[in-house]
C-alpha cells in the first residue's frame, strides 16, 4: 500500500510541485494556480482510491475470487488514474513565461500520446486480470482443495 | 502446466516488454528534451543573429523580414514536424478614426514546417517573409491614414510560436512569444 501511495501521490504531487515555478537565465515559467490545483485534486482522488484498493487485494487470500475482485477493481482505477491525466489537464501543461511581472508568453507540453500508449498496455493488464478472475470462479473448488490440502498437509509444530 | 498459467506468462512477458520499452523511451525522451533545451548549451537559437527587416510601408512589395535561427537536435530522437509561426503587428494613431485613435492591424503571418532533424543534426536556416509571401497586404495602411505628428509613428510587435514532437512524436511542446517589441519607425 506504501508502494501505491509513493507511486500515484507522493511522486506526482512532488512533481507538479516542483515544476510549478522554474526559474531559467531569470525568467519565471509558472504553472496557473487554477490547473496546478485541479492536476492535485484529481491525482490525490484516484490515488487514495488506488491505494485502498491495493490495501484489500493484497490482504486477500492468494487466488481468492475476492483477491481477482479487487485486482480487477484497481486495474480499472489504474485507468482511470491514467485518463484522469488528461482530463484535469496534466497531459497538456501549460506554463506561463513570466519577465519582470508581465506574461510574455507560455510552453505548453503535450504528452497525450504518450498516455495514450500507456492505456494499450493497461489493456492487456486489464485482459490477464479479467482471465484471473474467471479461472478462479471457474476452476474454485481445485484451487481450495488445493489449498485445503497444503494446510493440512502443513507442519504446524 | 496448466494452459492457463502459459497464457498468463505470454501476457505477462508482453507486459514487461512494453513497459520497458515505455519506461525506456520515456526516460531517454525527457533526458534529451532537458539536454535540447537548456538554455545554457544554446542548441536552440532563435534568433541566430541581428533579425533584418524592411518595414517602410510606402513600398509594401518590398517590405521583407528575416529571422536568422539555428536548431541543434543533440537528443536521442528526432525532432519532428518542426514548426515557426510570426505574426507582426503595427500600431499606429490613424487619421481615419475620431481624434486619430490608436490602431493595431496584424500585418504579418506566416507559418512554415521545417520538417524533421535527425538526433545529432543542426538545421540553420532564415525564417522569411518577403512582400505578399507572409505580409497582409489590406491590412497594411496608406500614409495618408498614419498620423505622423505622433511619435512614434509606427510601433511594431511580434507573436512568435515554435513548436515540436519528439520522442517517436509522443510528446510535442510548444513555445509561444507575445508582443515581442520589433522596434519604432519614423517618417522622415
Amino acid at each position: 500500500m506504501g508502494v501505491y501511495i509513493t507511486t500515484t501521490m507522493v511522486v506526482p504531487f512532488l512533481t507538479f510541485t516542483w515544476i510549478k515555478e522554474i526559474q531559467v537565465l531569470g525568467v519565471a515559467i509558472v504553472l496557473e494556480q487554477l490547473e496546478y490545483e485541479r492536476i492535485i485534486f484529481w491525482i490525490s482522488a484516484f490515488g487514495l482510491l488506488i491505494s485502498a484498493c491495493a490495501f484489500f487485494n493484497y490482504s486477500s487470500p492468494k487466488q481468492s475470487i475476492r483477491k481477482g475482485t479487487f485486482a480487477l477493481i484497481q486495474i480499472l482505477l489504474n485507468c482511470l488514474y491514467i485518463w484522469s491525466y488528461k482530463f484535469s489537464g496534466a497531459t497538456e501543461v501549460k506554463f506561463e513565461i513570466v519577465f519582470e511581472i508581465t506574461n510574455v508568453g507560455f510552453i505548453a507540453i503535450n504528452v497525450r500520446n504518450m498516455v495514450m500508449l500507456y492505456m494499450g498496455v493497461y489493456f492487456l493488464t486489464i485482459l490477464l486480470k479479467g482471465y484471473d478472475f474467471v479461472d478462479f470462479v471457474i476452476n474454485r473448488d481445485k484451487i481450495r482443495q488445493k489449498r485445503y490440502k497444503i494446510t493440512e498437509g502443513a507442519d504446524l509444530s | 502446466m496448466r494452459p492457463s498459467r502459459i497464457f498468463r506468462w505470454v501476457i505477462r512477458l508482453f507486459l514487461l516488454v512494453f513497459t520497458l520499452a515505455l519506461s525506456g523511451v520515456s526516460l531517454l525522451g525527457g533526458f534529451s528534451a532537458v539536454t535540447i533545451l537548456d538554455p545554457d548549451s544554446y542548441n536552440v537559437n532563435i534568433p541566430d543573429g541581428p533579425i533584418v527587416v524592411n518595414f517602410d510601408i510606402t513600398n509594401k512589395p518590398n517590405m521583407s523580414i528575416s529571422v536568422p535561427f539555428n536548431i541543434t537536435n543533440v537528443g536521442v530522437y528526432d525532432l519532428d514536424e518542426i514548426i515557426l509561426s510570426f505574426q507582426i503587428g503595427m500600431l499606429f494613431a490613424n487619421t481615419s478614426k475620431p481624434l486619430n485613435a490608436t490602431s493595431n492591424v496584424r500585418i504579418f503571418d506566416k507559418t512554415v514546417n521545417y520538417g524533421a532533424v535527425a538526433h545529432g543534426q543542426v538545421l540553420k536556416d532564415s525564417f522569411s517573409g518577403l512582400g505578399s509571401d507572409g505580409f497582409i497586404f489590406s491590412n497594411i495602411p496608406d500614409l495618408s491614414e498614419v498620423d505622423t505628428t505622433k511619435t512614434p509613428d509606427l510601433r511594431f510587435h511580434a507573436n512568435f510560436t515554435f513548436s515540436a514532437k519528439y520522442s517517436l512524436q509522443l510528446y510535442e511542446f510548444t513555445v509561444n512569444l507575445i508582443n515581442y517589441s520589433l522596434g519604432v519607425f519614423n517618417f522622415p
